[in-house]
């Protein structure tokens, strides 16, 4: 039991920090998911990191229910509760407080340095995660050319996008 | 949320985080249990990797969609390159260069507004 505990315990210290710092949606927590869930602690093997994101985007609901399915891995349904609320309390509760400050600010200088200097490191973070799943995904050279095909057809025609899926996630100042 | 408050306050806010997240958690855990029963099979592994391969594409087109256009976007796009070595190729902890790289890139922004 003890055990138990120290893994959820874990599951708290990892996510609650990455929950705070989610700018851009959940999609850019995915580099650090996979470095901690893989690398660091060992709750999934590669595989099925690949095959549980995989799972995570093709169920309706938060694009990082993955954080769940890595919950669940690492300690079964406490896993997964404790993991989904550590990784979304915190950083609703920041929507939730920032909502009203950032609607006092909106149109001064500070707003808008805010959304624009945080964009490029969304862009960043997002397309670290991208090659995060990539790196462990076992589908070798056919999976990145077939997501390189799918970045290219979603630039190009951007009504494929599901709009659920848009960055609209958790956080982000952008989004308030 | 934010209309989970509107119509019922505070209550109506934590009503409806909770459905939100614990609907789907049930379905994508059910979804992953029953993967590990039969994930054996290479028809599912393939099935799997098709989908991981269009929410990679997703990823990245959103991504990209982030990166600044018009002037003034040397800088910004400096930083989004530094995040993507620092995280993505040396696979350092995102937190501490988060919170190097984006006081950083806020202070640019700052400097390019006042000068624009």
């Amino acid at each position: 039991m003890p055990d138990d505990l120290r893994t959820l315990l874990v599951l708290v210290v990892v996510f609650v920090p990455l929950s705070l710092l989610s700018i851009g949606g959940g999609a850019s927590l995915l580099a650090d998911m996979e470095h901690q869930s893989v690398g660091v602690h060992g709750w999934t093997t590669p595989r099925e990191f690949a095959d549980l994101f995989a799972i995570s985007r093709a169920a309706p609901g938060p694009g990082t229910m993955l954080a769940a399915l890595i919950g669940w891995k690492a300690a079964g349904w406490a896993g997964a509760g404790v993991a989904t609320v550590a990784l979304y309390l915190p950083s609703s509760l920041v929507v939730y407080g920032a909502a009203r400050l950032w609607g006092r600010w909106r149109g001064s200088v500070w707003h808008a340095a805010v959304e624009r200097g945080l964009a490029p490191v969304a862009a960043g973070l997002l397309l670290s995660g991208g090659i995060a799943v990539l790196r462990v995904s076992p589908g070798g050279p056919a999976i990145w050319a077939a997501a390189i095909i799918a970045t290219v057809l979603l630039l190009r025609w951007p009504r494929l996008r599901n709009k659920s899926d848009d960055l609209g996630e958790v956080t982000s100042c952008r989004n308030i | 949320m934010q209309v989970g408050q509107r119509l019922r306050g505070s209550a109506g806010a934590v009503a409806a985080v909770v459905g939100l997240l614990f609907g789907p958690l049930f379905i994508v855990v059910g979804l992953a249990l029953a993967y590990t029963r039969i994930g054996w099979s290479s028809a599912i592994h393939g099935v799997l990797d098709g989908i991981a391969a269009a929410a990679i594409g997703l990823t990245f087109a959103t991504g990209l969609k982030l990166l600044p256009s018009g002037s003034a976007r040397l800088g910004p796009l400096a930083v989004a390159c530094a995040t993507v070595l620092c995280v993505g190729v040396l696979r350092w902890p995102m937190i501490p260069v988060v919170l190097c790289l984006a006081p950083l890139s806020i202070g640019l922004a700052l400097v390019q507004g006042r000068n624009a």
